[in-house]
Order: structure tokens, then sequence, then C-alpha cells
């Protein structure tokens, strides 16, 4: 894997680009336990401002958009960001913003926004501190940091299990970090961590899932051929269901994290 | 008869076949471009960065103010007047990357 962090986010793009519609259509991304469980902890009041950063499909910055007085969403792939705004203008909001940006180096005033989201993203991100930090400085004093994403494992092979799988799938997968080490990177830029919550995302439908992001045949088999061999502790901790010799569907593990800015 | 109606057919099947490799292909290489948008045949109206978003706009390097500028053929960038990176704006949406800024830099709009 590369830790190269423009290489990384070019990456990003190229994976991303071509199937920004997939994204948009994902019912998994569209309607996932986690956004409406984001609004209840936001707790938004109307008149806030607010950032959604890698919004991808739109589909937080859409759920926003009813609540918030200013949505922007900002993406580092110009093509998710047009498909997220024919969709969230398609939808009645025409009036978000959007722009294109590295969620590492955000083109904002400091102190701009009452909460900044980022929601099943942050595992993309070629530097976490620096997007952690980024969000801290863009904060209005007493603001919100909301992040719902992958959470790696405590267990140091379940998690290498999780990343293998995860990375194998999608190589612009970076890291899926521990609710310990969110908590640190909150301490680093200044921010206090305020709340955790695991979250069941739905199983991966294996077809499906490899679809989506287009994996080449062969990698998808041999990823396949990986996980029917897996040991059963790992069978039963990712849930991975077999059916006829094939992968029907597994899991990773999600969580929600909440941090604020001191007043 | 049925020949010519199989030839009609095959005609068909290959210009369905012409649209879909040509769909695919466009689709394929949005990577950095603006899509048409708008909807097929009807130009898209120009749009531009909401009031809401330019206030709070800033140079991703030195997250200093930006100016929204026009030039001579009307297109729109995002100054920063501090050191002339201009960022451009793509059919409403600021490209605020550091490495395009740099790469339209224009000396000439430093302010002293």
């Amino acid at each position: 894997m590369t830790s190269d962090p423009t290489q990384i986010q070019h990456l990003a793009q190229s994976q991303f680009a071509p199937v920004a519609q997939a994204y948009v259509h994902s019912p998994t991304h569209a309607h996932g336990p986690d956004r409406q469980r984001m609004l209840e902890l936001a707790a938004l009041l109307g008149p806030e401002r607010v950032l959604d950063v890698a919004t991808g499909g739109g589909h937080m910055a859409l759920a926003l958009a009813g609540v918030a007085q200013h949505v922007v969403a900002s993406d580092l792939t110009l093509a998710m960001l047009h498909a997220a705004r024919e969709h969230i203008t398609a939808q009645g909001y025409p009036q978000l913003s959007y722009c294109r940006c590295p969620a590492e180096a955000l083109p904002f005033a400091a102190a701009s926004f009452a909460l900044v989201t980022c929601r099943v993203a942050a595992h993309h991100f070629a530097d976490i501190q620096a997007f952690v930090q980024e969000s801290a400085r863009v904060l209005k004093p007493g603001g919100a940091l909301l992040v719902s994403d992958h959470i790696g494992l405590d267990d140091p092979d379940l998690d290498a299990f999780m990343d293998r799988f995860e990375r194998w799938r999608d190589p612009s997968h970076v890291r899926a970090y521990s609710f310990a080490e969110w908590q640190h990177f909150c301490i680093t830029a200044g921010l206090k961590l305020t709340h955790t919550e695991p979250y069941q995302w739905e199983s991966y439908p294996f077809a499906a899932w490899t679809a989506r992001i287009r994996m080449p045949d062969s990698e998808r088999d041999q990823l396949e051929q990986w996980l029917l061999a897996a040991e059963p502790r790992y069978h039963d901790f990712f849930q991975i269901e077999v059916a006829e010799g094939r992968v029907q569907s597994l899991r990773g593990t999600f969580g929600i994290i909440m941090a604020h800015k001191p007043t | 008869m049925w020949k010519k109606i199989a030839g009609i057919l095959a005609v068909v099947a290959v210009g369905f076949l012409i649209v879909r490799a040509v769909r695919q292909y466009r689709q394929d290489n949005v990577f950095d471009t603006a899509p048409a948008g708008g909807g097929e045949g009807t130009p898209p109206a120009k749009r531009s960065i909401s009031p809401e978003l330019l206030e709070i706009l800033a140079d991703p390097a030195d997250k200093g103010p930006v100016k929204l500028i026009s030039d001579n053929g009307g297109k729109e960038w995002l100054l920063n007047p501090r050191n002339g990176f201009r960022y451009p704006v793509e059919d409403g949406i600021p490209i605020m990357l550091i490495e395009e800024g740099e790469k339209h830099r224009d000396e000439s709009l430093i302010e002293k």
C-alpha cells in the first residue's frame, strides 16, 4: 500500500469518479442507520452553517439541508460533486454550496461552521490527523465534529483480517481507525471526544458489494476464495454467510464519533 | 423478406451497442471534467458561486481570504491576492486544490 498522500488522493479520485452514480443510488449509503442518528446527535436548531466533508453521493448533506441554514458539501472528486448536486437538487434543495477540496486542506476561514460531518469516508483520507486538525480549525467554539465510519478493532488479528478484505476490494481504503485512535486524533487537534457508539451497517451482499466498485472478476474470485478459507473465528465475527460454496455476505464494523471544540 | 428484417435488426443492434459504448466511455472519463448538466440537448444555465460560500472561502494553503475575479474570457477565478494563485470555478464549483492555484498563478495580480 502506498503511503504517499498525493498518490492516495489520486487513487481515491480514480476509484470514485467512474462510479459516482453508483454511490448516489446505493441504498446502504442513502439510508444507512447512522444518518438519522447523526442528525439526532447534531441536534441542529436551524441557524447553523454546516460542512459535509467528502460528501460522496451527498446523502448526509441532503439530510442536513432540511435542518441547517446553509450546507457546504465538499469532495476531492469533481464527478462526485456533480452527481451529488444533481441528486440533491432533484430532491428539492438547490441552495446548497459545493466545493472541490481535499479533507486535509479545507479552503474555509477559521470558525466558519457550527458542525462538520463526515460520513463513511474518513478511511480514505491520506492524512487523518490533518483532517481532524482542519475540522477543528473551521469549527466555531462549541461546534462539533461528527464522524461515521468503519471502526478498527482492538484484537489485532481481527483488525488485520478486516483491513485485508476492505483494502483488497477497494485499494483506496487506507485504514479503519479504532475509537481509541479517534480519541488521540481529537485530543491532538484540541477537540474533546464527547461521544462514541458502534452501530451495525447492513451486511455486505458480496456480489453487489464487489460489483459497485467494479472489482475485476479475477480479484473478486481470489478474495472470495480467501474468505472461504478463513478460520471459523473470522467467519463468526464477520458473519461470513456461505451458500453452495459461495460467499453470500459479510459484515464490517462501524461507529460514530463526536467531538466538540472548547468554547 | 426475413433477410431484410434480420439486416435491419442487426443494424439497430449495432447502433445500440455503439451508443452504449459511447455512454460508458463518457461515464468513465468524468475524472476531471464537468458534465453537460441540464439535460440532453438543452445548454445548462451558467452557475455562480453562492454568496454564502464566497463569504467563508479561503486559500487552502495560507487560509487567508480569496477574491472572485473574471478574466477577459468571462471565466471566474478565486484569487489569492497575496501570492497570485488563481483557483478555477467550474460550473459554480470552486476547485480549491493548491496545485490548481499554483498552476494558474498570475503574478501580475499580486496586490502589494
